[in-house]
C-alpha cells in the first residue's frame, strides 16, 4: 500500500447515507441535490442504472448506489435524494437514502488503507475519514458510478 | 494575444480554403467536359484568392502550389494550352495536394509537404506550352504587343520615349522585386509610361528573364544604363530612344488623352481589397454562424416545444376545473398564441440549419470520374435537385451511404463500353442522382442504366449463405428476393474488385439509413438498370411519434415507421414455426411482443389477455406487428440522446421529455425486431 496521503489538502465533502453507513464525495463534483422524482426505467440497460430523470429539460441517467454496492433495496422515502454529480460522460444522478451534511475533511483524518468495510468493495473507496462521532467512507466517485 | 489573433485568422483561412477548394474542384470537373473562358476565369480567381491568403498566412508550400496552378491556368486562359485529361488530372492532383496541406495546417502541423514532384509536373506542362507557343509564333521577346505599340505611339507624339531592356540573371529568385527596383529608379528621375510585360504580369513574375520599361527622362542614356546595371541580379541593361514603327501611325486626336501609366507598385495593395469587396457584396446579406451555436439554439427550442405542450396541458386541466373563469379563456388564447410562435420559431431555426444537398452531391463527380477512369468505363453523372434542403445532421449522415451506392453503380451497375455497345446501348453509361422533397421527407434516387441486378444469382447466393431455404426462395417474388442484397455478407459480384464486392456494404448502408429513420428500397430490371430509392426525414432533432405504453414505460415509436394500429383478439393470433403471426387483409404478419423482446420481467402472463393493441411497423418491405399494452397518442417529440453513461441499450435509440415532464424512451424499431428474433 502506498504511504502517500489520500488527500493532499483539506477537502469539503457532501455526506450522504446508505443504510447505516456514511459516505462522502468531494463537493466540487456535486452539481446539485434534488428530491426524488419520477425515474423512467430503461429496460435492457445495466441493472445499476435506475433510469432517466428530467432535469430542467435535460434527461440524465440515474445510478442506484445500493444496487451497485450490492446492498438490499429499500423503499424510497421522504429523505431519499438524487445527488447530481459531474462525470466525464455528462451529469449523472445517484440515488441515496439521505443527504446529511457537508463536512471539512483534513488530510490527517484520512486513513489510506480501508479497514474491512462491510459491503463496499475497496475499489470504490479512496479512504476512511475519522470524524469525532462517525466514520466516513470517502468514495472514489468515478469507480462507484462506472458500469 | 498574437497567438489568439493568428488562430482567428487561421480559422478564416481554413474556411476560405474549404470554400475555394470546393469551387475549384466543381469547376475543374466541369471544365474538363466543356471548357469555357468564364469557367477558367472562375477557377483562376479561386486559385488566386487562395494564393493570396496562403501567402498572407505564411503557408509557402500552399502558396507555391497555387502559384504554379495559376501559371498553368493562365496559359489555358490565353489559349496557349488546351484542356486535356492530363491537365485536368494535374489540376485535380493540385487540389488533392492542397487539401492535404490544408489538413496538416488544420491539425497544427504546419504546411510542410513534399510537393516538388507535382510542382515539376506543373512546370513541365506549362513549359511545354510556352515552348510550343514560341516555336509557333517565332516571336522574339523584344517584339511588343500591338496594343502597347499603339499606346506608345500615341505618347511618343508628346515627346521622346526611352526604352530600357533589362535582362536579369537566369536564376533570379525575386524577379518582381528587381523589376520593382528598376521602376522605382525610373520614378526618381523620370516618368514611367509603360512596361512590357504589363504591371500585373510583372507582379506575378510572368516573364522570362527580360522585361522592358518605357519612360520619359532628360537624363543621358548611359547614366540610365549605369543605374539599372547597379540593381542586384541584373545581367544587362540597354537603354535607347524608342521610335514607333513606321506602320503604326499615331491616331489623330488620341494624343490629348494622357492615361496614367500602369505602375505596379501602387496597385497590389489596392487590387485584392477591391476584389474581396466586390465578392462580399455578391454573397448578399449573410452572417457566418458557428454550428455549435445553431445546435444550442435547436436544443433551446426543443425545450420550448416541450414546455409548450406542458403549458397547453395545464391550461386544459385548469379550463375543465374553472369553467367560467374569464382568465382561463385568456390563458387558453395566450397558450395557443405561444404555441403558434413556438412552431414558427422551430420552423425558422430548422431552416437556418438546413443545407442544400449539393454539399453532399459535390463529392460525387470527382469520385465517379476517378473511379470510372480506373475501371475503364465511360460514365456520365447527372445530379438533379441539388438545391433540395435538409438538416445538416442528416446531410452529415447520408454522405457515406450515398457514396457507397454510387460506387456500386459505377463498379457493378454500368457495363464496360464494349459490353454496352454489344447490348445495343449507348457507349457511355448514365447515372442519375436526384433529390426532392416529399411531405416531410426527402427522397433521393440513384438510378443507373447498367446491367441490373441478376435476381437469380441473388436467390442462389441467399440460399448458399443460408439466408433462406431453397423451397422458400422459389416462392419469393423478384422484388422480395432483391431485398437480400441488403443482407450481410452477400455480394453478387463475380469478382471482388478493389472498389467493392466484398459483400460488406449494402447491409451497412441499410442499417445507417434505418438509424436515421429512413427507408431504402431497390428496383432493378435486368439489362435496363437499377434504381435505389432513399426516403429520409428532414431533421433528426424533432420527430412525430406514436406514444405507447409497454410494461409501465412510455415508448415513442417514430411515426415514419408506423403503418397502422390495430386492436386484435387473442384468437386471431396463430403460430407458424413457433412464431406468432396475424393475418392482416390476407397478409401474414409476424408479431413481436415488445415487453418480452425488451426482456421486461413478469410480462408473459399478459398473454392471457383477450385483446391486444398492435402497432404495425414497416421496416424496408417487411411489415411487423409490435404488441403493446396501450396506445397513448401522437405527439411531436424532441430527441435527446441517451447519455453515453448508459451506453447502447437494445431497442432504444434515445429519450425525450413529454408534456407532463416525464421522460419517455424512443423505440428503435429495428432493434426491437432483432431482440424479438433472438428471444
Amino acid at each position: 500500500m502506498s504511504t502517500a496521503p489520500v488527500l493532499s489538502h483539506r477537502e469539503q465533502n457532501v455526506i450522504f447515507r446508505l443504510g447505516d453507513e456514511s459516505y462522502g464525495i468531494d463537493i466540487f463534483r456535486v452539481h446539485e441535490i434534488i428530491r426524488l422524482r419520477e425515474i423512467t426505467p430503461i429496460p435492457g440497460s445495466e441493472p445499476h442504472i435506475r433510469g432517466l430523470v428530467n432535469l430542467r429539460g435535460k434527461t440524465i441517467p440515474v445510478v442506484d448506489l445500493r444496487t451497485k454496492f450490492g446492498l438490499p433495496p429499500v423503499e424510497d422515502s421522504d429523505s431519499t435524494r438524487i445527488i447530481v454529480v459531474e462525470s466525464e460522460k455528462g451529469n449523472v444522478g445517484i440515488v441515496v437514502d439521505a443527504v446529511t451534511e457537508v463536512v471539512t475533511v483534513e488530510p490527517d483524518q484520512v486513513d489510506a488503507t480501508p479497514p474491512l468495510v462491510a459491503n463496499v468493495t475497496a475499489e470504490f473507496v479512496r479512504g476512511i475519514a475519522k470524524q469525532e462521532n462517525q466514520l466516513i467512507t470517502l468514495l472514489n466517485l468515478d469507480q462507484a458510478i462506472a458500469a | 494575444m498574437a497567438d489568439l489573433d493568428m488562430s482567428q485568422y487561421l480559422d478564416l483561412f481554413l474556411q476560405e480554403a474549404d470554400e475555394q477548394l470546393d469551387i475549384l474542384e466543381q469547376e475543374t470537373l466541369k471544365l474538363e467536359r466543356e471548357p469555357t473562358q468564364e469557367r477558367l476565369q472562375k477557377i483562376f480567381r479561386a486559385a488566386h484568392t487562395l494564393k493570396g491568403s496562403s501567402r498572407a498566412m505564411g503557408f509557402l508550400t500552399f502558396a507555391e502550389v497555387t502559384h504554379e496552378m495559376e501559371n498553368l491556368l493562365d496559359l489555358l486562359r490565353g489559349g496557349q494550352l488546351e484542356v486535356t485529361t492530363e491537365i485536368a488530372d494535374a489540376l485535380l492532383a493540385c487540389l488533392d495536394t492542397l487539401s492535404a496541406i490544408k489538413g496538416r495546417i488544420a491539425d497544427g502541423k504546419g504546411d510542410a509537404f513534399e510537393a516538388s514532384e507535382l510542382l515539376q509536373q506543373l512546370r513541365a506542362l506549362a513549359k511545354g506550352a510556352t515552348a510550343e507557343e514560341a516555336s509557333k509564333s517565332g516571336s522574339s521577346p523584344s517584339e511588343l504587343p500591338a496594343e502597347l505599340v499603339r499606346k506608345l505611339s500615341e505618347k511618343a507624339g508628346q515627346g521622346p520615349i526611352l526604352r530600357a531592356s533589362i535582362r536579369l540573371v537566369p536564376d533570379c529568385v525575386m524577379k518582381f522585386v528587381r523589376a520593382f527596383m528598376a521602376i522605382n529608379a525610373v520614378n526618381e528621375r523620370g516618368t514611367l509610361v509603360a512596361t512590357h510585360p504589363d504591371g500585373e504580369a510583372l507582379e506575378e513574375e510572368k516573364f522570362g528573364d527580360m522585361f522592358q520599361l518605357f519612360f520619359r527622362s532628360d537624363a543621358p542614356l548611359q547614366e540610365w544604363e549605369a543605374k539599372f546595371g547597379a540593381i542586384g541580379e541584373v545581367a544587362e541593361a540597354k537603354v535607347s530612344v524608342w521610335t514607333p514603327p513606321a506602320n503604326v501611325a499615331a491616331p489623330a486626336g488620341a494624343a490629348a488623352k494622357d492615361e496614367p501609366a500602369e505602375v505596379p507598385a501602387s496597385r497590389p495593395a489596392a487590387k485584392p481589397a477591391q476584389a474581396t469587396g466586390a465578392r462580399k457584396a455578391d454573397t448578399g446579406q449573410t452572417v457566418r454562424v458557428d454550428v455549435a451555436r445553431l445546435d444550442e439554439l435547436m436544443n433551446l427550442v426543443g425545450e420550448l416545444v416541450i414546455d409548450r405542450t406542458r403549458v397547453a396541458q395545464i391550461g386544459a386541466v385548469l379550463a375543465s376545473k374553472y369553467d367560467n373563469e374569464e382568465n382561463v379563456e385568456a390563458l387558453a388564447e395566450t397558450v395557443s398564441h405561444i404555441a403558434r410562435i413556438t412552431s414558427d420559431l422551430q420552423d425558422q431555426i430548422m431552416k437556418a440549419r438546413m443545407l442544400p444537398i449539393e454539399t453532399v452531391f459535390n463529392r460525387f463527380p470527382r469520385m465517379v470520374r476517378d473511379l470510372a477512369n480506373k475501371v475503364g468505363k465511360e460514365i456520365r453523372l447527372e445530379l438533379q435537385g441539388g438545391d433540395t434542403e435538409l438538416d445538416r445532421s442528416v446531410i452529415e449522415a447520408i454522405g457515406d451511404p450515398l457514396l457507397h451506392i454510387l460506387r456500386n453503380s459505377v463498379d457493378h451497375g454500368i457495363e464496360p463500353p464494349e459490353e454496352r455497345l454489344r447490348a445495343g446501348k449507348p457507349q457511355t453509361g448514365q447515372i442519375v442522382v436526384s433529390a426532392r422533397h416529399q411531405e416531410n421527407h426527402i427522397v433521393i434516387d440513384i438510378e443507373d442504366d447498367g446491367r441490373g441486378i441478376d435476381v437469380a444469382r441473388v436467390r442462389q447466393k441467399a440460399i448458399e449463405n443460408g439466408l433462406v431455404s431453397a423451397e422458400a426462395a422459389e416462392r419469393l417474388t423478384d422484388k422480395d428476393t432483391l431485398q437480400f442484397i441488403f443482407a450481410s455478407g452477400l455480394s453478387t459480384a463475380q469478382q471482388v474488385s478493389e472498389v467493392s464486392g466484398r459483400g460488406v456494404g449494402m447491409d451497412i448502408v441499410r442499417s445507417n439509413i434505418q438509424k436515421l429513420g429512413g427507408i431504402i428500397d431497390v428496383e432493378s430490371t435486368p439489362g435496363r438498370g437499377t434504381k435505389f430509392s432513399l426516403r429520409l426525414p428532414l431533421t433528426l432533432a424533432i420527430i412525430r411519434g406514436l406514444l405507447v405504453s409497454v410494461g409501465g414505460v412510455v415508448y415513442v415509436i417514430p411515426l415514419g415507421s408506423v403503418v397502422e394500429t390495430l386492436l386484435i383478439h387473442r384468437k386471431e393470433i396463430q403460430t407458424v414455426h413457433a412464431r406468432e403471426v396475424i393475418l392482416i387483409r390476407g397478409v401474414t404478419t409476424p408479431l413481436v411482443r415488445m415487453a418480452e423482446a425488451l426482456g421486461m420481467a413478469g410480462t408473459r402472463d399478459r398473454r392471457q389477455q383477450d385483446e391486444f393493441y398492435v402497432v404495425i411497423v414497416g421496416v424496408a418491405e417487411q411489415r411487423i406487428g409490435l404488441v403493446v399494452d396501450r396506445l397513448i397518442g401522437e405527439q411531436e417529440v424532441v430527441i435527446k440522446s441517451l447519455s453515453g453513461f448508459v451506453g447502447d441499450v437494445p431497442g432504444v435509440s434515445g429519450a425525450t421529455i413529454l408534456g407532463d415532464g416525464n421522460v419517455a424512451l424512443i423505440a428503435d424499431v429495428n432493434g426491437i425486431i432483432s431482440c424479438g428474433r433472438a428471444a
